[in-house]
C-alpha cells in the first residue's frame, strides 16, 4: 500500500496472477501525471456534424454512470479472494485514474450523435503539445440508437518534446449503433501518456476501436468494453512501436454479458532496443452470455534481445455455451530472413523498418484521414532513422 | 578476362562442420547462361549461397569478382545492389510484409530512388500475368501460405522486376509440375529478352533447360568442378548420370 501514497495504480488485471511476475497492475508516480490542462493546443474538425456540450466532469460521470445498467462494482480476483472496486462505468485504467482525471480536467466534452444519423466524415480531435507541456482531457461520446460515427483523437508534439498527457474517453453506444473510435499517439520521446477508453455497448451495437501507439516514453493505455447488449460486437485493432528504454503498458478487457456477443482483439507491435511491453488482454464471459465468442491475437516482432515482452492473455467464463480463444505470434528477424531480404538489397536497418511498417501500417491504414495516415507513416520512418 | 561479369578464383568454402568447396574457378560473361549440375551434396547450393554472401558459409580461400570489383567480403545487400540476385530453393515466409511491398522496397533500396507507383503497379500486373500468377498474391504476405509452385513463381517475378545483371537460380524447378516448370522457363526467357542478364542455373532437371540456350555446363562433385562443357553435356548427364564424374573425382583424390 505504501506505493499508493506516491501515485496511482492503473491497468489492473481482472484475474490476478503471481505478484512476482509484476503484471497485475502498473503503477504511475504522481510526478508522471499532468498538473494542469492548459498546455496543449486543441483543434477540432467536422465537429459540426454532432451536438457538442460541455459538462462538469463530475456531472458527466454521474450522467454516463446511468448507462451502465446499474453495475455497482468490479472484482479483481486472486484465487478465491476477490477485491472489489466501486466503478459504475468501468474503465481499463481503473478507478484511481478516473478519480484523478476528474480533478485534472474539471470539464468534459460530450458529443452526441443523433438517432439514426450516419456521419459522412470522421470527427477529428487534435491535441498538439508542440515543444511539450502538460494536459488532461475527458470526453464522452454518445452514439444514439441506429447511428454511425467515427471519432479520431490525435495526440502529437515535436519529436524531442517532454510532457505529460492524460485522456479519458467514455463511449455509450445504444441499440443498433456503430461507433468507430480511433486514437493515435505521435507524442515526443519524453512524454508520459495515460490514455483510457471505455464503452457500454448495447443490443446489436458495434464498438470498433483502433489504436496506434508510436510515441512517448511511457504509455499506459487500455480499453474496457462492457458488452451488455445482446449481439454486441467489440473489435480492437492496435499497432504499437516501442524503442529505446520506453514502456508500453496495455490493458484490454471485453466483458461479455449479453447473448451472442462477439469480441475480437488484435494487437500488433514491434519492440526494439531495451523497450518493455506489457499486454493484458481479458475476455470475460459473464453469466447469461450464451452463444458468445471472443478471440484475442497478438503478434510481436522482437528486434533486439534486450527487450522485455510480457503478455497476459486471460479468458474467464461463468457461462458454458461460449467460445473464447487466444493466440500469440512472436517474430524476430532470423539470420535466414535477413539473408533473404539482403539478397534483394534490403539491409538490416531497412529490413527492421520494413517489417515494423508492414505490421503497423495494416492498422494505421484503417484510419479514414489521409493526413493522420501520412503523419504516422512519417513517424515510423523517423523512429528508425533517428536510431541509426 | 576483362569482359567477365563474374569471376570466381580458386574459391574454397567451409561451414562449421567442415570444408565444402575446393578451389572452384568460374567465369561468367554478360548475357551467358551457365548450368551447374552435380549429385546431391556436391556443394551446388553452397556455391550459389557463397556467391550471394550468405554468412553461414565462410570463404577460406580465393576471391569473387563481380563487375570488376572484389566482393569476396561484401555484405549480401551490397552484392544485390551491385546487380546480383538469387532465386531461393526454399523461399522464406515473411509474415507482415506483402509481396508487392517487398519488391517495391527492394527496387527502392537498389536504385536509391523512390519508385513511381503507377508505373510499378502496371509492370507488376503485367509480369504476374506472364507468370500466370493470380494478382491477389501481390497483397498477400510474402510466401505465407503460397504453394511450392507459387513460391517459385514469386522468385521469378522478383527477378523480372529487379532485372539484375546476374541471377543464380537455385533449383528453381525442384518440386514443380510440368506446367509450372514451363511457366518458370517462360519467365527465364523473358529475363534474357528484357535485360540480357547472365544466369547460373543450379538444377537436377533438364526440363527447365529445354527452351533455353545454354552456353556452358559445369559439373560439381564433392566440392570440386570436375568438368565443363557446352549444352550437349546436359543431355549426356541426363542419359548417363554422374557416375563417371564421381569415379573420376575419387581417382583424382587417391
Amino acid at each position: 500500500m505504501a506505493e499508493r501514497a506516491n501515485g496511482v495504480i492503473v491497468n489492473r488485471l481482472p484475474s490476478l496472477t503471481w505478484n512476482r511476475l509484476r503484471v497485475n497492475h502498473a503503477f504511475v508516480n504522481f510526478d508522471e501525471l499532468p498538473e494542469t490542462n492548459e498546455e496543449a493546443v486543441f483543434t477540432g474538425q467536422h465537429e459540426d456534424q454532432v451536438k457538442k456540450e460541455t459538462m462538469t466532469s463530475a456531472d458527466a460521470e454521474r450522467w454516463a454512470d446511468g448507462f451502465s445498467r446499474g453495475i455497482r462494482r468490479e472484482a479483481y480476483i486472486a484465487g478465491k479472494q476477490a477485491t472489489y472496486q466501486e466503478q459504475h462505468f468501468a474503465t481499463a485504467l481503473g478507478r484511481d485514474f478516473t478519480d484523478l482525471i476528474r480533478d485534472l480536467a474539471p470539464e468534459t466534452a460530450v458529443y452526441t450523435v443523433e438517432e439514426g444519423s450516419k456521419l459522412d466524415k470522421p470527427v477529428i480531435l487534435n491535441w498538439d503539445f508542440g515543444k511539450g507541456g502538460r494536459a488532461a482531457a475527458q470526453q464522452v461520446i454518445y452514439a444514439r440508437k441506429g447511428s454511425e460515427a467515427t471519432f479520431l483523437l490525435n495526440l502529437s508534439s515535436e519529436r524531442d518534446a517532454l510532457g505529460h498527457a492524460a485522456i479519458e474517453t467514455k463511449v455509450i453506444i445504444e441499440e443498433g449503433a456503430a461507433l468507430h473510435l480511433m486514437k493515435t499517439n505521435l507524442l515526443g520521446r519524453g512524454f508520459v501518456l495515460l490514455d483510457d477508453s471505455a464503452a457500454v455497448v448495447g443490443d446489436h451495437a458495434e464498438f470498433d476501436f483502433v489504436q496506434v501507439e508510436l510515441g512517448g516514453a511511457k504509455t499506459y493505455t487500455g480499453c474496457y468494453a462492457d458488452q451488455c447488449g445482446d449481439h454486441s460486437l467489440f473489435k480492437v485493432q492496435t499497432g504499437y512501436l516501442a524503442d529505446q528504454d520506453h514502456l508500453m503498458d496495455i490493458n484490454y478487457v471485453a466483458v461479455q454479458r449479453g447473448k451472442k456477443t462477439d469480441s475480437r482483439i488484435s494487437v500488433k507491435g514491434s519492440l526494439r532496443d531495451q523497450a518493455t511491453k506489457v499486454f493484458r488482454g481479458t475476455i470475460d464471459f459473464r453469466k447469461g452470455a450464451k452463444g458468445s465468442v471472443g478471440d484475442e491475437q497478438e503478434d510481436v516482432l522482437i528486434l533486439d534481445p534486450k527487450v522485455t515482452n510480457k503478455t497476459v492473455p486471460v479468458v474467464l467464463t461463468e457461462e458454458e455455451d461460449v467460445d473464447g480463444r487466444h493466440g500469440a505470434t512472436l517474430g524476430n528477424l532470423s539470420p535466414d530472413i535477413l539473408f533473404y531480404l539482403g539478397s534483394r538489397g534490403i539491409d538490416k536497418d531497412a529490413a527492421e523498418m520494413l517489417m515494423t511498417r508492414g505490421r503497423l501500417m495494416s492498422v494505421v491504414n484503417l484510419i479514414p484521414d489521409e493526413e493522420t495516415v501520412a503523419r504516422s507513416h512519417h513517424f515510423i520512418r523517423e523512429a528508425f532513422e533517428a536510431n541509426e | 578476362m576483362s569482359d567477365s561479369l563474374l569471376q570466381v578464383k580458386d574459391l574454397s568454402v567451409a561451414i562449421e562442420e567442415g570444408q565444402i568447396l575446393h578451389d572452384v574457378n568460374l567465369t561468367i560473361r554478360p548475357g551467358e547462361t551457365h548450368v551447374l549440375m552435380g549429385p546431391n551434396g556436391a556443394g551446388k547450393s553452397t556455391l550459389g549461397n557463397t556467391l550471394m554472401g550468405n554468412p553461414v558459409y565462410h570463404v577460406t580461400g580465393g576471391q569473387i569478382f563481380f563487375d570488376g570489383q572484389d566482393i569476396t567480403r561484401e555484405t549480401t545487400d551490397k552484392r544485390a545492389k551491385a546487380g546480383m540476385f538469387m532465386s531461393f530453393q526454399n523461399p522464406l515466409e515473411v509474415p507482415g510484409l506483402s509481396l508487392e511491398s517487398f519488391i517495391r522496397n527492394s527496387l527502392r533500396q537498389q536504385t536509391g530512388k523512390p519508385v513511381r507507383i503507377m508505373q510499378f503497379k502496371k509492370q507488376l500486373e503485367e509480369t504476374m500475368a506472364l507468370l500466370n500468377m493470380d494478382p491477389s498474391y501481390a497483397d498477400r504476405d510474402l510466401n505465407v501460405g503460397f504453394s511450392g509452385g507459387e513460391k517459385k513463381k514469386a522468385e521469378i517475378l522478383q527477378m523480372l522486376m529487379l532485372a539484375p545483371k546476374f541471377a543464380i537460380l537455385d533449383e528453381t524447378d525442384s518440386g514443380l509440375d510440368v506446367d509450372a516448370v514451363r511457366t518458370v522457363s517462360k519467365g527465364i526467357e523473358e529475363y534474357h529478352k528484357r535485360s540480357d542478364g547472365a544466369l547460373l542455373i543450379i538444377t537436377h532437371n533438364a526440363k527447365i533447360l529445354e527452351s533455353l540456350a545454354v552456353d556452358y555446363t559445369h559439373v560439381l562433385v564433392k566440392g570440386s568442378l570436375v568438368t565443363t562443357g557446352g549444352a550437349d553435356l546436359v543431355q549426356k548427364i541426363n542419359e548417363e548420370g554422374f557416375e563417371q564424374y564421381i569415379e573420376e573425382a575419387a581417382k583424382a583424390n587417391e
